[in-house]
């Protein structure tokens, strides 16, 4: 039995109002203490086979209970570490050094293997949450598949079919909305480039298919449109709406291509340098931030996102870090200004500075975020910043 | 009264020390626009962005040409009341606010109207909170640049009116304190419940043509007020008889059909016979009370009246 969890404290949130959202219910305040991740594993291994289950407890978004993980392996040779999509490279590397060869097999609710920020384990991260481009394609980058990761030598390679609806990822993750289903997987080197140096690499993929969800018919119906805004019904005010036939959902494409690159060196006297950066373009793939549905655009979303970013240990017991990333999640956005289109850049981007204190199992973490959107209107109704900074401090427990 | 932008810089600057971020930063994360949703004003403008604060003062920028309230008496309380208008060609938004209040909303300029097709538009939605008093008030509208200067302002006056109950010889009315769907049901003697499915009485004879103005015998229910959460802003009930009512007992409910998000709802009933008081009760509605059946004879009891 292993676990974690995470309490935050959202010191200050430029956002938070003292009000709920009319349309939801849901409090608009977000100053506040909260279970950001609370985690239970069980784990298991007899032989080639090993399993694990794991649920995840959280109040974001009030008190909710969730499995997280629930994936049976098999490995080969039955010596070797299992090779977890969600384990760093790097370390499997070190352990694996007996063996130039390993295989694992995986299926169940499972990491998905994109990239390096989907993966990278939570009481590693030495941000508090990973990139928006990284949620708004993979939610919590879990999903039902089944998969295969091996390793030969510096060589890494992972795959899986998946459902493609992974968790948190809106109103239909964790079920499978098409009976498609998205094949995903990366390719990458884990490198001793020699000294205290080591270099990751890998490039990702991912195909398949989402659903636009089409609508019910609706019968004929009578409405009253108070025209003259007397407040009076009045029979000329009395308007027949047709009904309208329902229309079928539809599915469609959606894809991204990733690459991912880290740099370690061990630093004297100080510790580890960790320089990392990840670019990934993908089309009709948001499934979170800013949802793609190319039936209802008539069009192609082709989204863009990436970061960069350097984390610096400082001894054993503290660690600093800094985070650019941003996120377009419609290159080809437009909006409607005086009866003009033109176009807009909804780009959504993050400077965020972490700095950490570590003491045995326990870990303490003051994050700013300074966040940058295209959600507010200026004085001259043209998109400006809508002001979203935020100052948060975590306390982690590992045990 | 200090704006709460104000209070927020001030915050900011405090944290942003703390951090060690510099002034300039600190400077950058006030940009932009505060999340606002204004629900403590007396105006909010549908799809508009709220800046707090005083109305904006002429600087150089495009007239407003026209601006149209469809009626210019309307109750309190109105929810999207029609506000269009006209701005100068080079104007690429609007400001809006309603005088007195602690902020205005800026909406962007829309397509030029078949009438004015050589100027821009505006279309902005206008819902009043109920605390807005009856009476005269006035609309200032500006319009603005790309530059964000802003030209000289107009003035929309408007009466909001006192929403008038129903005149009657019995009325028995249904009030609530937020945006839920409670509805008023009203047993008569003879065991008809007048609701909203049923919202008058009165049943045509069988056979034969019935009087025009038969229907009025009947008691009936005015409006469904923010039915299916539909939200009107009325928040008010009534059921009403302009005739003789029948004597006997009327038990009066109140159902939750729903708290459209509210937490909870706050209701007052009031019965009047002749114009006298002959019933009254308070009451509130919470989540549980959603749970039961809402068809007829739903609802808790608030009080029972005699009519002799």
């Amino acid at each position: 039995m292993s676990g974690f969890f995470q309490v935050d404290w959202v010191v200050h949130d430029q956002s938070s109002e003292d009000e709920v959202d009319p349309s939801t219910g849901a409090p608009l305040n977000q100053d506040r203490i909260l279970l950001r991740h609370g985690r239970l594993r069980g784990a298991a291994r007899y032989g080639v086979a090993s399993g694990h289950l794991e649920v995840e407890a959280t109040t974001i978004d009030g008190l909710s209970v969730t499995p997280f993980e629930a994936v049976l392996s098999g490995t080969f040779p039955s010596t070797a570490p299992e090779l977890a999509f969600d384990r760093p490279n790097e370390s499997v590397a070190r352990e694996r050094a007996t063996s130039p060869f390993a295989v694992s097999a995986h299926f169940g609710l499972m990491p998905v293997p994109f990239g390096f920020d989907a993966l990278e384990i939570a009481t590693e991260r030495p941000l508090l949450e990973r990139a928006r481009a990284t949620q708004a394609f993979f939610g919590a980058a879990r999903d039902f598949g089944i998969g295969l990761s091996a390793a030969y030598e510096f060589v890494r390679i992972s795959a899986a079919v998946m459902n493609g609806e992974p968790l948190g990822s809106g109103s239909y993750s964790g079920r499978d909305l098409t009976r498609a289903k998205d094949i995903v997987g990366r390719a990458g080197v884990t490198l001793h480039v020699g000294g205290p140096v080591w270099f990751e690499g890998g490039l990702s993929f991912l195909t398949g298919t989402g659903l636009h969800v089409g609508l019910p018919p609706t019968k004929d119906s009578l409405t009253w449109v108070d025209s003259n805004e007397n407040g009076q019904i009045e029979v000329s005010e009395l308007v027949s709406v047709p009904g309208s036939p329902g229309t079928p959902s539809k599915p469609f494409d959606h894809g991204a291509l990733g690459g991912d690159t880290r740099l370690h060196v061990e630093v004297p006297v100080l510790g580890r340098l960790t320089l990392r950066a990840e670019l990934v373009v993908a089309h009709n793939l948001d499934r979170s931030v800013v949802p793609a549905d190319p039936v209802a655009t008539g069009r192609t979303l082709r989204e863009i996102g990436w970061y960069v970013g350097a984390s610096q240990e400082l001894s054993r017991h503290a660690e600093i870090a800094v985070r650019y990333d941003t996120y377009d999640p419609d290159a080809d956005d437009r909006r409607e200004q005086g009866g003009v289109t033109v176009p807009q850049n909804p780009t959504y981007s993050t400077w965020a500075f972490s700095a950490a204190a570590k003491v045995d199992h326990a870990r303490l973490m003051l994050e700013y975020d300074h966040n940058d959107n295209a959600l507010g209107r200026s004085a001259s109704g043209a998109p400006t910043r809508l002001r979203n900074d935020a100052l948060v401090l975590r306390g982690e427990f590992v045990f | 009264m200090t704006a709460p932008v104000a209070r927020d810089g001030e915050r900011l600057r405090r944290w942003a020390a703390l951090c060690g971020l510099s002034a300039c930063c600190a400077t950058s994360c006030l940009d932009g626009q505060q999340a606002d949703a204004g629900t403590d004003l007396g105006l909010r403008v549908a799809g508009g962005a709220l800046y707090r604060g005083q109305f904006p003062g002429t600087s150089g920028g495009p007239d407003v040409q026209a601006a149209y309230l469809t009626e210019t008496r309307f109750a309190a309380g109105y929810q999207g009341k029609t506000f269009t208008g006209v701005l100068a060609p080079d104007a690429t938004s609007a400001a809006i606010a309603l005088e007195g209040d602690a902020g205005y909303w800026i909406v962007v300029a829309g397509p030029p109207l078949p009438e004015s097709p050589d100027s821009v538009s505006f279309d902005a939605p206008l819902s009043f909170s109920g605390d807005v008093a009856p009476g005269p008030h006035r609309l200032f509208v500006a319009a603005a640049d790309a530059a964000g200067r802003f030209g000289k302002r107009a003035v929309e006056p408007f009466t909001l009116t006192a929403r008038p109950l129903p005149q009657g010889t019995l009325v028995i009315s249904l009030f609530w304190d937020t945006e839920a769907d409670l509805d008023l049901h009203v047993v008569l003697p003879d065991g008809t419940e007048v609701w909203r499915e049923r919202p008058n009485s009165w049943s045509p004879p069988r056979g034969g043509e019935p009087d025009a103005s038969a229907y009025t015998t009947g008691g009936r229910l005015d409006f469904d007020s923010n039915a299916r959460c539909e939200i009107d802003g009325r928040r008010n009930e009534n059921v009403y008889f302009t005739t003789e009512p029948p004597s006997g007992k009327y038990i009066v409910r109140v159902d939750t059909f729903s708290l459209c998000d509210a937490n909870a709802a706050r209701f007052q009933v009031e019965a009047t016979f002749d114009g006298r008081a002959v019933g009254s009760a308070t009451g509130e509605s919470l989540p549980d009370d959603t749970r039961f059946s809402h068809g007829e004879g739903a609802g808790v009891t608030v009080f029972e009246l005699h009519v002799p």
